[in-house]
């Protein structure tokens, strides 16, 4: 009787072992190390600097606002006629790539150019690579403050024609659910890598290391 | 550069009837017996349709795409009964020739019926990759252009977003003899024109006019997205994919070189290659 219990108690406690090995195997499988991001992930996390602006729509925004979804920022303006639409369009293709999880995921594109980018011209312009794409606008005042924040710089250069380039930051950034900024894209990564690491941001699951 | 792109395009069109036929066994037979009873009168009757859309397009595709897909597709390399026949030559109104026939045929067959919704099936097919080929090859006619030592290749523009006041195009300048200097490009659609270069230092883009662009002797200057590219200030109309407007460069010495730009995609990064193209056509 004894030398059965015995035996029953060391097979269930194999089968414990297993099952906590397992565990913890799964726990270790499952959660993302910065090293599995294919962007460049920031080495500490912390909040991502809130901004106040207005979207297309008129409404008053502020990263706040988006929190419970991966937000993807890049900045831009209309007269941009080369990376920006590139960007802009890669992006669009990320979002219809990620499929379902693109509903956890929100592109915000905030105006470095509010003087001529005007709301409704923002929204037909943002809105014609992906409709759920947000432009966000605002002041000189404000844009210059998110701009700041998120260590964009931008440099108005004249040419002839009354006509104004900017120089431009061409960074996009990536912030998780949480308002946590996690990840840095540029206009050389690929929309492959896009999709891999919104993926795993979106996928709901913890970051250790 | 055309010829190879007429090639493509007969290749791309064989591709696709290949494919065509391959989706229904009983859709070859009908495309044999139609073959051996002496017949290609369905690719003339097709063709006559598309050389009644637009004459001078088929004109152009017709030796090479049809014809020539119509020599390979059996296998053995049949010889082709009635290439003039291809052109169109025929007095009759073509289409209703090419009907009768095709129901004669058919009627001697004795599977009328069948022989027609299957006929349509093929025809729809046919005419798509036709309109395929047609819509790649025309634009390609256009592409180049060559002035003593001067060629520009590829010159080619992005779709802009609505809202969008700028637009860009781009080109390649290949030199194969002496130094020369783009002073400026010219273009209707835009109510100023501006060459700037680009250049990005530590993922800050910067945007330079650039007053003129050196050519030098048997060299070449690419115009492309990232670097050097002509501005499109205020438009006069948004640019739509598929659309061609003309741009005129003007040269220190070899003077003034008037090209199409063809409009790409939204998100184009790069005028399409043939591979490329070829590829999407056969999607």
């Amino acid at each position: 009787m004894s030398i059965i219990n015995s035996r029953r108690s060391r097979v269930l406690g194999l089968v414990l072992l297993v099952a906590v090995i397992v565990a913890a195997g799964w726990i270790v499988i499952r959660t993302i190390h910065p090293s599995d991001f294919r962007l460049s992930a920031l080495p500490q996390r912390s909040s991502s600097p809130d901004f106040r602006l207005t979207d297309f729509n008129g409404r008053p925004r502020s990263l706040a606002d988006y929190r419970g979804r991966v937000v993807v920022i890049f900045f831009a303006f209309i007269h941009c006629p080369d990376a920006c639409p590139t960007e802009l369009f890669k992006l669009a293709q990320v979002m219809k790539r990620l499929g379902p999880a693109s509903d956890r995921v929100q592109v915000l594109v905030i105006t470095l150019d509010p003087e001529r980018d005007t709301p409704d011209l923002l929204k037909s312009y943002v809105t014609a690579f992906d409709p759920r794409f947000v432009g966000l606008t605002g002041t000189a005042e404000q844009i210059d403050s998110a701009a700041k924040n998120y260590h964009v710089v931008y440099v108005t250069a004249p040419t002839s024609n009354d006509y104004y380039a900017i120089d431009h930051s061409t960074s996009t950034y990536v912030i998780d659910a949480q308002g946590q900024r996690r990840l840095i894209g540029s206009m050389t990564t690929s929309v492959d890598d896009f999709v891999h690491d919104l993926k795993l941001l979106t996928g709901g699951l913890k970051q250790g290391g | 550069m055309m010829v190879t792109r007429m090639i493509v395009a007969a290749r791309v069109m064989r591709g696709t009837r290949r494919i065509g036929i391959a989706q229904d066994d009983g859709e070859l037979a009908v495309d044999r017996r139609q073959h051996e009873a002496g017949g290609n009168e369905r690719a003339q009757a097709e063709h006559r349709q598309h050389e009644r859309r637009s004459p001078m397009a088929c004109a152009a595709v017709s030796q090479a795409a049809l014809c020539s897909s119509h020599h390979n597709n059996h296998g053995a390399p049949t010889p082709l009964p009635d290439q003039v026949g291809c052109l169109g030559t025929n007095g009759m109104n073509p289409l209703n020739v090419a009907r009768s026939q095709v129901a004669f045929y058919s009627g001697a067959l004795g599977v009328l019926k069948v022989l027609e919704g299957e006929l349509a099936v093929y025809t729809r097919i046919h005419r798509l990759t036709f309109l395929l080929a047609l819509a790649w090859a025309i634009p390609a006619l256009a592409a180049d252009q060559r002035m003593g030592s001067l060629t520009i290749t590829q010159p080619w523009s992005r779709a802009t977003a609505p809202g969008a006041a700028v637009g860009v195009a781009y080109f390649e300048i290949v030199n194969s003899g002496g130094q020369d200097t783009l002073l400026r490009v010219e273009a209707p659609i835009a109510q100023h024109v501006e060459m700037h270069s680009m250049t990005s230092i530590g993922g800050l883009m910067q945007m330079r006019q650039v007053l003129s662009v050196d050519v030098p002797a048997k060299g070449r200057v690419r115009f492309e997205p990232g670097g050097l590219h002509v501005m499109l200030i205020d438009l006069t109309q948004p640019l739509k994919e598929g659309q061609r407007f003309p741009l005129t460069l003007v040269f220190q010495h070899a003077g003034s070189m008037r090209v199409e730009a063809i409009v790409q995609g939204l998100g184009a990064t790069a005028a399409p290659s043939q591979g490329e193209a070829a590829h999407e056509h056969h999607q």
